[in-house]
């Protein structure tokens, strides 16, 4: 299997002379292709801060990221945005639909962002519209929509230009249990059907409980990991409650 | 402590405020220059009639900056409301700490007065070193010499200026606080999470209104045309109204239009960002059209005042000549009285010194009128609206005026006639069209006919009472009854100073020129009508081009507030873009899209209407003597180049700058 993602020693300071806060800690890992994998960790822990400087909308303090054979850490503002758009597909906790656009055109925008040949967009989208369900809500608009199909349709526009690498940032956050477990299931056939590498941050152990493979980080530092191997959904879960509870603090969302 | 936060609150978002101060100072700026043009008497070296039209001058823009400061108060007004909108979060932080509402309208009020003073310093500034070059622009209106060249100042305008913007400022003041204690907290705070809700019209709904605005406005150019902006009628009412339902319709439908056509072709619809901007403005123009029609029909009377009174220009300075042949002419109603007696008494010189020719004669009435020619030939109706008596001269009388202007003399045999008129292209050829026709006329029991094929293009005084006189033989026309008496003389030597001395000598009294002890007589010379004209002249241009800029700011102002406010209300949507891998340079082409739609749609609609518009009025002009020359039209295009442009870069920039600047 291809390495997609190697995080080689980031660290991530924040802060000046005589106060700095290391939120992110001299971190390292890799995530094959096709791999779904979770980065759990509390509030303040430093996840969303690795997500950032993955996703190139941060820049790291010291160390590198590659993701294929690139060094994202040394490429030029205007490459980045290019390689953004190409390579990478983001889901956020909040949506972020174009409230302006109809589903099919947020899903059709990411197309246009890498100039896509405007014949082949419909067929893409109703493409992935279809695995994920979405296709009767197309012509509707994101007010029109419930928070599910919402998330679910921002999950194609991540997914329709068929990035090497799928970063979401507390999908489920914003969703009631139903809605999750739709969207987390939606995520599982993208791994398993179109193989997309997944990368997603998360402090619900449920949401969690889909990954493969799960890093739990402290105060910056990769504090465990989790491998789901053959074991069920329910045995992992609460392997992953385990660690929750070594790590302290936020349980709140454990179901 | 209020004070200091107010006055900070102004230089931190000095950049916020860029355009709103901007224009500002503009208007502060025009309405100085405009108003301080009295104050010009002093460098300027102006005879008395002179002097009285630049007064009547300053009357008549005295009442044009009442309507012009209303109409900036409403500007002013509008753009306070729009930067309100973007401090609701700051103004509800200031409550939610505790704030009472008073204290929140005390720093606003300190706000507006701090950018008030700022704007007002500035813009007489501006204003008293822009009204030094007008100078020069009034003595080349007026066609007169600079005296001395010295530092002109006005006070009135100077004080006027202050007195109508502090009384704008306190009604935006007062305004402000209206809104302060009307808002609730919850709205404040939650005034960034915007959920406008779109509303969905059908697609097939905006084509319908699309075709229908299409007809209206066809209907209302084709009236226009027709009408020609000649008569106030129904038919020039009825095409205002379909022009403005027609404009309003256009804007309301035009953005769901071009969506509908643009998303029948993927190649244009799913291309880079154009779908996120035709969204973008489908979004927006639901809620703009109301504003988007009224600057359409700004800029509409913005390019049609400029082009229009530039026209006038030509008007005047073409046609004097044509109609005030003579250096002076005196008519009088008695018919023995003497006026080169009476005028040489006066003067108690030799007339002889200061005239190079003279001639007085006796002008008849043939008992005609024109009226009564046009039934006669009905093409005279072009040139003639009002029926006026139609007047008659001895043939010799007239030979002896052609003789002044060095022209070879006429003939007239018995039975015959010929006309004079003004020289006026539009005339002769109505008039050479009727005695082409051998038009035969009956006057005193006799039947005439046109001697020559031609009329003479001479009047025969500087006040003709019709638009033309017949010329008659010696004896048969001293059988009809005398009308009135004229006397013509060409000056000699120095013009100026010859027109100086006669003028001194002739009692002025209204406007008609009175000599001592005698009857009326009304003089009119060359000289003071060419500077009747040109002040005229000058008063038409400078209404327009100070009623023109400022409507021209009004409407860019209104649209880069629009646009500024709406830039920051898409900050979070530039952000997302951005996070999707859209390259700076795409989304800048995006924004610069959306403001340049913004901007020209209005404005080209505005160019189809008056294009429309000055092609009617054209005609109607040129019957007049005028025409919306080229140069006229170059001083609109001028015009609208700085100052809109200048607004729609500043609002490009503006937008740009927010959204790169947001973190959301």
């Amino acid at each position: 299997m291809n390495t997609i993602l190697t995080v080689q020693n980031v660290e991530k300071y924040y802060g000046n002379k005589g106060n700095i806060t290391k939120a992110v800690d001299d971190i390292s890992f890799e995530v094959e292709q096709g791999e779904y994998i979770g980065i759990m960790g509390a509030s303040g822990s430093g996840k969303t801060t690795l997500l950032n400087c993955i996703s190139t909308i941060d820049t790291v303090t010291a160390g590198h990221i590659y993701i294929g054979e690139k060094d994202i850490t040394a490429l030029s503002a205007k490459k980045l945005s290019k390689f953004r758009r190409e390579e990478l597909g983001f889901i956020f906790q909040d949506f972020n639909l174009l409230d302006t656009l109809t589903a099919f055109e947020n899903i059709a925008l990411a197309l246009t962002i890498v100039k896509t040949p405007p014949s082949q967009i419909e067929g893409m989208v109703r493409d992935v519209a279809n695995k994920l369900e979405i296709a009767e809500v197309l012509n509707k608009y994101p007010y029109q929509m419930s928070g599910g199909q919402k998330q679910r349709v921002a999950s194609a526009r991540a997914i329709v230009t068929r990035p090497s690498l799928v970063l979401a940032d507390e999908p489920t956050g914003a969703l009631d249990s139903k809605s999750s477990r739709m969207l987390l299931e939606s995520f599982e056939t993208l791994n398993n059907m179109m193989g997309a590498t997944i990368l997603m941050v998360t402090h619900d152990a449920f949401a969690a409980s889909y990954c493969k493979r799960i890093l739990f980080i402290k105060d910056g530092k990769i504090f465990n990991e989790l491998v789901k191997g053959t074991q069920s959904r329910k045995q992992f879960f609460n392997k992953i409650i385990e660690v929750v509870t070594l790590l302290g603090g936020d349980n709140n969302n454990v179901l | 402590m209020f004070y200091k936060l107010a006055f900070k609150n102004v230089t931190k978002s000095i950049k916020d405020y860029a355009v709103y101060f901007l224009t500002l100072t503009f208007g502060v700026c025009v309405f100085y220059v405009f108003n301080s043009v009295d104050s010009q008497q002093a460098v300027l070296e102006m005879s008395a009639a002179q002097n009285a039209m630049l007064e009547a001058m300053m009357q008549i823009m005295g009442i044009i900056s009442v309507f012009i400061s209303f109409i900036l108060a409403f500007l002013i007004l509008y753009a306070n409301k729009f930067m309100m909108r973007r401090r609701k979060k700051e103004l509800g932080t200031y409550m939610l700490l505790g704030m009472p509402k008073g204290k929140i309208s005390i720093i606003l009020m300190a706000e507006t007065a701090v950018i008030g003073i700022i704007s007002l310093a500035v813009g007489l500034l501006v204003g008293v070193f822009l009204s030094q070059g007008l100078a020069v622009v009034t003595a080349k209106l007026f066609e007169v010499q600079i005296r001395n060249f010295q530092f002109v100042f006005s006070p009135q305008a100077f004080g006027k200026t202050i007195l109508y913007f502090f009384i704008i400022f306190v009604v935006v003041m007062l305004f402000n606080s209206l809104i302060v204690s009307r808002c609730k907290l919850i709205s404040l705070i939650n005034a960034d999470r915007q959920n406008e809700r779109l509303r969905v019209k059908k697609l097939w709904v905006s084509v319908v209104i699309f075709l229908i605005s299409a007809a209206c406005l066809g209907a209302a150019y084709y009236l226009i045309t027709k009408n020609g902006m000649m008569y106030i009628d129904s038919e020039f009412f009825m095409s205002l109204i379909l022009g403005t339902i027609g404009t309003f319709l256009f804007f309301m439908s035009l953005s769901g239009f071009l969506l509908r056509v643009l998303k029948t072709s993927k190649r244009i619809y799913l291309r880079n960002l154009n779908m996120f901007v035709l969204r973008q403005i489908n979004s927006k123009i639901n809620t703009t059209y109301f504003s988007m029609t009224f600057i359409c029909i700004m800029l509409l009377l913005a390019i049609g005042i400029l082009s229009v009174g530039g026209g006038f220009q030509t008007y005047f300075s073409n046609d004097i000549d044509g109609y005030t042949p003579y250096d002076i002419s005196m008519q009088c109603y008695e018919d023995n009285y003497d006026m080169e007696n009476a005028l040489e008494a006066q003067m108690n010189t030799d007339l002889g010194e200061l005239f190079e020719s003279r001639h007085q004669f006796l002008i008849y009435n043939t008992g005609l009128s024109t009226g009564d020619v046009a039934d006669l030939y009905p093409g005279l109706l072009e040139i003639n609206e009002y029926s006026r008596p139609l007047y008659a001269v001895g043939v010799s009388d007239f030979n002896r005026l052609l003789a002044m202007m060095g022209k070879e003399p006429i003939m007239v045999l018995e039975n015959q006639y010929a006309i004079s008129s003004v020289n006026d292209g539009n005339y002769q050829s109505v008039l050479d069209g009727l005695l082409n026709e051998g038009l035969g006329l009956k006057i005193a029991g006799r039947e005439y006919a046109p001697s020559q094929t031609a009329m003479i293009p001479l009047p025969v005084s500087n006040s003709a009472m019709s638009i033309f006189t017949l010329i008659l033989p010696d004896d048969q026309v001293k059988k009809l009854e005398v009308a009135e008496r004229t006397y013509n003389a060409q000056y000699k030597g120095d013009k100026l100073q010859v027109e100086k001395l006669v003028m001194s000598a002739l009692e002025d009294e209204g406007g008609n020129i009175i000599v001592d002890e005698g009857p009326a007589v009304m003089v009119t010379t060359r000289i003071s009508t060419v500077e009747m004209a040109t002040g005229l002249k000058a008063t038409i241009l400078f209404v327009a081009i100070y009623m023109g800029i400022i409507f021209l700011i009004a409407s860019a102002a209104v649209l880069a507030l629009q646009q500024l406010s709406e830039a920051s209300d898409n900050a979070i949507r530039y952000k997302l873009l951005g996070k999707l891998g859209v390259e700076r340079r795409m989304l800048n082409h995006a924004i610069y899209a959306q403001v340049a739609i913004y901007f020209f749609i209005p404005l080209a609609l505005a160019i189809v209407h008056s294009i429309v518009g000055l092609n009617a009025i054209t005609h109607t002009l040129a019957m007049q003597g005028a025409a919306a020359d080229s140069s006229s039209m170059m001083l609109s295009a001028v015009a609208l180049a700085v100052i809109y442009g200048g607004y729609f870069l500043a609002t490009c920039l503006g937008c740009k700058s927010i959204a790169k600047g947001k973190n959301v």
